[in-house]
């Protein structure tokens, strides 16, 4: 954090800095590294510590698996980058064997070694999530909120995670860094398919279907 | 005005709906119109509603006496006291003859610790023959709050007199006696739950029972603080991990399932509550603990076979019902593994591991300031509410004019703002030390560290206490004359928790200047 040191020691007293290697933002509060952060609860209990930009995305994650209040689910995770995104929602939104259903075609990333609950709640996610490389969710399955994560590192990662969210009925669209400079955004082909997300401060795009 | 005489006939007469389509067809004053409304809204049991429309109409009319005791009401029925102070005020100083006024008015100054003003208050409604028993309740609790339960005892046995049959009164009176002789508050408690047997009656009882250490039953009645009826002044549980089920007793839960205990309310009581954790977690190996942040390096270090996270790791687990037996607080444990004072005694060991690298760092640092001085720790202030403040703690003068005897170096273990005491002791030249750079509020750690390298603890009730015995350091605890936490009991001599803690009380003989120059005596 050393941008945050230098802009913290030439600012008045009381003035809060929230900042990454990235970007820095004055006067915003730091709630993503508190201790009234569920995620940030998960990410010292897996003893990782990402930047903010990755911090917003796993608590946007986080707010869709809590409007769910328990109703069953689909998750795709596009990449196995997100897969630690994809647990938040999974354990946040009460997945289970009987509840809520990952689809995984690319695969899932491996978790940092966890104990106790987490190391039970991590190996049943992998456990239950389907990483055949064609699975997604089946017609029966389309009425349920579905939630699509997808990285924008390469073409192919932002074209699959769009063409996941133009099959299901309705649920979100999340791709982490749409909007970095490098990234894959693939605007024309998105365009062509009608889908508009929205960009937020950290680069991360949003699509919904309600 | 005969159509407000008409809308006042039907609020009388609860015709709520056809008041209401009268007072919307009142264009001006438009501070009438929306008292009007807001008072129909209170009966209606809209508290908010009728929040919205009474600060309306304070708008428009600054000076509605109705509208401010409304006001006061509907903030009142919502729990937000400190809002409906000013209201209250207003409005009792309006009339300072009206009963019901000073009786809201004292409401709000009792959930804000002003028990001086609220005894003020009180006093004239109490001083004619026969006062209202609503007078009497509210003046004998107050009393009591404000550290005067001889004069609340009167005030109880006129009540006594005029309302013999009324179970407020029976409770006021169980109550009075809490305070004064728990015996016979035992006796009147167990007499009022035949035919009363209310939340707030269990949750009152409780104490006196644990207090004559009647483990049994005072732990089952503990949990009646957990109900929310009893508010911030019971025991509420952090927001995070209210939507979690509650558990309550640890036989309901599945040894197959995670359970998942809590610490609860302060830190001397978590600490207190942590003593059972260990038998807690080899009947349910498969538990975590959700606790405070500033409390998980040394949970952590003390119980490594089980996982300790912050309070916000139980949102996570709000939906993982298949998973989860639900969340314990730590305090439900003692009615399993503390319902005797044997079982006390028998498991009294240190169960807090202390942090050997803190201590040693510091231990360095101090010894090699103040070479063969004897390090005594010490804690003049405790308390959370203003009674427990002024039950606990002494003055700083008096507590440490007596312990600063040569070859004597006390470590101040006080938390919060020491500046004036810091003056104190360098105008009096005490052999007092602050320790600067560490804050005791959030780096607990640090302060049970520095508790460590002391020979021992000097201090008044206060979670260093708990934190300290439960290391295994030896601490003499200073109790005044007035009634201490019940945890303990009633008499001087070895406390029951912790066998390093020796209770000391002033006795009512004593000022304070003599009692503390006595125990310097008697522990440097």
């Amino acid at each position: 954090m050393s941008i945050y040191k230098k802009v913290k020691d030439l600012l008045p007293e009381h003035k809060s800095v929230v900042s990454d290697n990235e970007f820095l933002l004055l006067d915003r509060k730091d709630f993503h590294i508190s201790q009234i952060s569920a995620v940030n609860a998960t990410l010292m209990a897996l003893g990782t510590s990402p930047g903010y930009p990755f911090r917003v995305f796993l608590g946007l994650v986080d707010q869709f698996a809590a409007a769910l209040r328990g109703k069953d689910f689909n998750l795709i995770v596009g990449d196995p980058s997100l897969t630690l995104a994809g647990f938040q929602f999974w354990m946040r939104a009460g997945g289970s064997a009987e509840n809520g259903k990952t689809y995984a075609p690319k695969g899932l990333a491996r978790f940092p070694e966890a104990n106790d609950i987490l190391a039970e709640l991590t190996k049943n996610f992998i456990a239950l999530a389907d990483q055949r490389p064609k699975s997604k969710p089946g017609e029966e399955r389309l009425d349920h909120f579905t939630l699509v994560l997808g990285n924008t590192k390469a073409a192919d990662q932002t074209i699959f995670a769009v063409d996941r969210f133009i099959e299901i009925k309705y649920g979100a669209l999340l791709l982490k860094d749409y909007a970095k400079v490098g990234a894959f955004d693939e605007r024309d082909y998105l365009e062509s398919k009608l889908v508009f997300p929205t960009t937020l401060f950290e680069g991360h795009a949003l699509a919904m279907k309600l | 005005m005969s159509q407000l005489s008409d809308i006042d006939k039907l609020i009388r007469a609860d015709r709520l709906d056809e008041a209401e389509t009268l007072a919307k067809r009142i264009t001006s004053p438009v501070g009438t119109r929306n008292s009007i409304l807001g008072t129909i809204a209170l009966r209606r049991g809209g508290h908010q509603e009728a929040e919205v429309f009474f600060r309306a109409a304070l708008a428009a009319n600054e000076k509605d006496l109705i509208a401010h005791t409304n006001l006061a009401k509907a903030l009142i029925q919502q729990r937000k006291f400190k809002q409906a102070l000013p209201h209250a005020r207003r409005a009792y100083e309006s009339n300072v003859k009206v009963e019901n006024l000073a009786l809201l008015y004292v409401s709000c100054l009792a959930e804000v610790d002003d028990y001086p003003e609220a005894a003020r208050v009180l006093k004239p409604f109490s001083d004619v023959d026969t006062p209202s028993a609503a007078v009497l309740i509210s003046y004998s609790s107050v009393l009591r709050a404000n550290l005067q339960p001889h004069e609340s005892l009167v005030q109880v046995q006129r009540l006594q007199h005029l309302y013999p049959d009324r179970p407020d009164a029976l409770r006021a009176v169980a109550d009075a006696y809490a305070e004064l002789d728990p015996a016979r508050a035992s006796v009147e408690f167990a007499r009022l739950s035949q035919s009363h047997d209310t939340v707030q009656i269990r949750w009152n009882r409780s104490f006196v029972e644990l207090r004559l250490r009647n483990f049994d039953l005072g732990w089952q009645l503990y949990d009646a603080g957990l109900e929310d009826t009893i508010g911030k002044i019971g025991r509420p549980l952090p927001a995070q991990i209210k939507p979690l089920k509650l558990v309550k007793d640890l036989s309901e839960c599945d040894p197959d399932k995670w359970t998942v205990f809590s610490s609860e309310q302060g830190l001397g009581d978590q600490i207190l509550f942590f003593g059972a954790l260990a038998e807690a977690v080899v009947d349910r190996p498969k538990s975590i603990l959700l606790t405070e942040e500033r409390l998980l390096p040394i949970m952590r270090r003390s119980f490594p076979q089980l996982g300790c996270y912050p309070y916000a790791f139980g949102i996570n687990l709000i939906q993982q019902h298949g998973a989860i037996n639900g969340v314990l607080p730590v305090g439900c444990l003692q009615k399993t593994y503390r319902t005797t004072q044997q079982s006390y005694s028998s498991q009294a060991a240190p169960y807090l591991k202390p942090n050997n690298f803190l201590i040693e760092k510091y231990q360095a640092l101090i010894k090699k300031r103040f070479p063969g001085e004897r390090l005594i720790g010490v804690s003049w202030r405790g308390g959370y509410w203003d009674r427990q403040k002024r039950t606990k703690s002494y003055d700083f003068e008096v507590f440490c004019r007596h312990l600063s005897k040569k070859g004597v170096r006390l470590i101040s273990l006080q938390y919060g703002d020491v500046k004036e005491e810091k003056a104190v002791a360098t105008k009096n030249n005490w052999p007092v030390t602050f320790i600067d750079g560490v804050n005791f509020i959030k780096d607990i750690d640090a302060w049970l560290s520095l508790a460590m390298v002391c020979e021992k603890i000097v201090s008044v009730s206060t979670a260093l206490v708990h934190g300290a015995a439960a290391m295994g350091q030896s601490v003499e605890l200073v109790l005044s004359d007035r009634q201490a936490p019940f945890i303990w009991g009633t008499l001087p001599g070895q406390s029951l928790p912790y066998p390093t803690v020796t209770v000391h009380r002033q006795s009512p003989t004593e000022d304070p200047d003599q009692y503390l120059e006595r125990l310097a005596e008697l522990i440097l």
